[in-house]
């Protein structure tokens, strides 16, 4: 549970695996019945990543894609190009494990809602270190080999996440 | 006690003055001034000073009331600044100096203007921005030496102002500087001109380039001299302040002391000013009797030096064309 | 601000120490200057904060330490980056650094460091002793052991990308003047610093030394032209 600045807003995460109804989720998301961001685990690295590309989004005046949830989907990728990064972190049909973002503001709360309708078993966010896949992760990101060695990973990825909209990376 | 008198001619200003105890006796100066379009040369520049040097002597002489007996050194500028000018007033300096059987000492033009407005303002240890046509120095006094902490890679801001003056063919009476000051006071439209700061330094040869390049077309399209010589200021200020800033904030000072010839220019005082107040400094500035290069600061500086010990040889009354503030060993200071 | 504290005014810009996103932040508000027409002003801070995220990214990809950010806001002209709760300036570790070996190993890692930035076409434009921080790797209070130190290049909102040899020079002949009228010891770090410096960029920094000793040179031949 992280705390936005000024937004006051809150963020909940939770990890689940062995999800059956991924097909379904992915549905009620498009249709925005759940009211949510899903996001694939093995390309985040730590929770802060998504409290970043979360806080960009509450934080901006005007919003790139539909909804705040969508938003923080393309906020976490480094591509300009809106369906690509929705596509790259967001969950597809073949997705046994899942990460879920809920938001409560102004003390609306449906986080509970949300995890009413997850057909699957939640586990501790600590788990995220072995659902992580580094590899791909730095690939994603595009961090060089020589950053790597230097640089801690969650610096290199919040900085880019922080920088895309008016950097190339 | 120390009677001073100091002989100032580095650029188209020559000055003469007396000072006793810090009080000034006598302060004068006639300036070349060129017709709307040409820069000053060094050798009309010499003729000029050469022309004018006798009887600004004697009229200060008999301004200050002062007898040659009187006078316990007699002061020159050594350098910076335009070989011929420098050497034709050192040569009179040396000249007087041997008939008055008085001692000789050469001065850096740039303390000059340092001490003469610590003198006239007050300021005890000021972080200095020293503006003209030929220097463009942020100078903080530390360790024995006027250090220079920030200046321009290339050209002063007073050339600049100067040589744009002739772009648009300003009169140079009583200086281009003075009349692109009065111009721009009612310029409306700002236009965006590059602007270039490099850590502590400045430089202003990119944003005279493109103002030589694109006045004509400028003018063209909507823009009068007044704005042209508005934003001009804005831009080349902001850079000045910003550097003076700078040095401040490294510092940790309170106090800043403009000095120079563009330090005449109120705009540039009241931008000083608005960063000084918001960052709870002081302001500390003269007018054009000291401002603008005079002999009376060459006076007061070789005063000082002569009332701490210094003294010079016969042999090395020259005048220098490059000479660094940080050059001179500040001995007069205590601090 | 709230929930921030503010811990300096620097030239540029209002320094705030807080809790940010759960970490400790530093919040750096490039405030408005009054003394600058409007334009100009709005103009210079987006510039500015665009060039120091820039080069901040950029040096990472170089294996240069810099902060992390975590958010830029162009509207209320704040950055959001990393705060290095352990940590010195160069500043004022050369002055309480009695060792002259430790200052001169610290001088060369620091010209390493600089050289491989030059090399990737990045020039600090404001290279001063307070702009290079030193870190301690284990979170503690403690700077006489060089081994625990790591370095931080900070302050980039003055950088430029152009990557010209002239632009480089005057980064290096900037940092000189910055040392030379700050430490004491300074005409013993810089020749260290530009040993790594040459360490580190090998193909081509000839020319950028010319163009160092030329920039250099005008300082002391600037000679006055009506």
């Amino acid at each position: 549970m992280n705390l936005d600045l000024r937004t006051n807003a809150q963020l909940q995460i939770k990890i689940y695996r062995n999800i059956k109804n991924v097909k379904n989720l992915k549905q009620k998301l498009i249709s925005g019945e759940l009211k949510c961001c899903m996001i694939k685990p093995s390309l985040i690295y730590d929770p802060f990543q998504i409290a970043v590309a979360a806080n960009k989004a509450l934080a901006s005046a005007k919003l790139i894609t539909k909804t705040i949830f969508s938003e923080i989907l393309f906020n976490l990728s480094v591509s300009k190009h809106i369906t690509r990064s929705l596509q790259t972190f967001g969950i597809d049909d073949n997705d046994e494990n899942i990460l879920v973002v809920t938001i409560s503001q102004n003390g609306e709360d449906n986080s509970e809602s949300v995890y009413s309708q997850i057909d699957g078993e939640e586990v501790e966010l600590s788990q995220l270190k072995n659902l992580s896949d580094l590899d791909n992760i730095k690939n994603v990101y595009k961090i060089s080999e020589k950053e790597s060695l230097t640089i801690p990973l969650i610096d290199s990825i919040v900085s880019r996440i922080a920088t895309k909209d008016f950097l190339s990376h | 006690m120390v009677t001073a008198i100091g002989f100032e001619g580095s650029a188209n200003k020559l000055g003469i003055g007396v000072i006793r105890d810090g009080k000034v006796l006598a302060n004068c100066r006639t300036t070349y001034i060129t017709p709307p379009g040409e820069g000053f040369l060094p050798k009309e520049t010499a003729q000029h000073h050469r022309q004018k040097v006798l009887s600004v002597l004697k009229q200060c002489l008999e301004e200050a009331g002062v007898s040659p007996s009187e006078i316990d050194v007699v002061c020159y500028t050594k350098g910076p600044g335009m070989g011929a000018p420098l050497s034709t007033v050192a040569v009179v300096a040396k000249t007087v100096a041997q008939l008055w059987n008085k001692p000789i000492l050469g001065v850096n033009h740039c303390i000059g203007h340092i001490e003469m407005g610590r003198l006239i303002t007050g300021a005890k240890n000021p972080t200095v921005l020293y503006v003209s046509g030929g220097n463009t120095q942020v100078i903080a006094y530390a360790r024995k030496r006027y250090r220079i902490f920030g200046e321009t890679i290339d050209i002063a801001v007073g050339n600049c102002l100067d040589r744009f003056a002739r772009v648009i063919k300003i009169s140079n009476d009583p200086s281009p500087g003075y009349n692109i000051e009065q111009l721009a006071k009612h310029g409306k439209k700002f236009v965006q001109l590059p602007y270039c700061v490099k850590g502590m330094d400045v430089s202003f040869s990119g944003i005279l380039t493109y103002m030589e390049e694109r006045t004509s077309n400028l003018l063209r399209s909507g823009f009068t001299p007044e704005d042209l010589c508005f934003s001009l200021q804005e831009t080349v200020f902001a850079m000045l302040v910003e550097t003076t800033e700078r040095a401040l904030a490294h510092c940790n000072s309170s106090e800043v002391l403009i000095v120079g010839g563009v330090g005449c220019n109120v705009r540039l005082q009241e931008m000083m000013g608005e960063m000084c107040k918001e960052r709870g400094a002081k302001l500390f500035a003269t007018d054009e009797r000291f401002c603008i290069d005079n002999g009376i600061m060459i006076a007061h500086a070789g005063a000082e030096m002569f009332q701490a010990g210094v003294r010079m040889r016969w042999e090395d009354s020259g005048i220098t064309q490059r000479y660094r503030t940080d050059e001179v060993e500040t001995v007069w200071r205590v601090d | 601000m709230e929930g921030f504290e503010l811990i300096k005014q620097g030239a540029e810009a209002k320094l705030y120490k807080g809790i940010y996103l759960g970490k400790p932040t530093l919040a750096k508000e490039r405030f408005v200057k009054e003394y600058r027409h409007e334009s100009l002003d709005s103009f210079l801070t987006k510039e500015r904060m665009k060039a120091e995220s820039r080069a901040i990214v950029r040096c990472k990809a170089c294996g240069i330490r810099t902060p992390a950010l975590y958010l830029v806001d162009f509207k209320r002209r704040i950055i959001f980056m990393e705060y290095f709760e352990h940590s010195i300036t160069l500043k004022d570790f050369i002055e309480s650094c009695s060792s002259p070996q430790v200052l001169e190993s610290i001088s060369f890692e620091v010209g390493k460091m600089l050289g491989a930035m030059h090399e990737s076409n990045i020039m600090h434009g404001d290279l001063t002793s307070s702009n290079i921080l030193l870190v301690n790797r284990d979170d503690v209070q403690k700077f006489d052991d060089v081994s625990e130190l790591y370095l931080v290049f900070i302050d980039f909102g003055l950088a430029q990308f152009d990557g010209s040899a002239e632009d480089k020079g005057v980064d290096l002949y900037v940092l000189e003047r910055a040392l030379n009228s700050t430490h004491s010891v300074a005409n013993k770090i810089f020749p260290k610093i530009i040993e790594g410096y040459r360490e580190s960029y090998t193909v081509g920094c000839k020319e950028i030394f010319s163009k160092y000793e030329e920039v250099r040179a005008r300082g002391r031949k600037r000679t006055m032209v009506g």
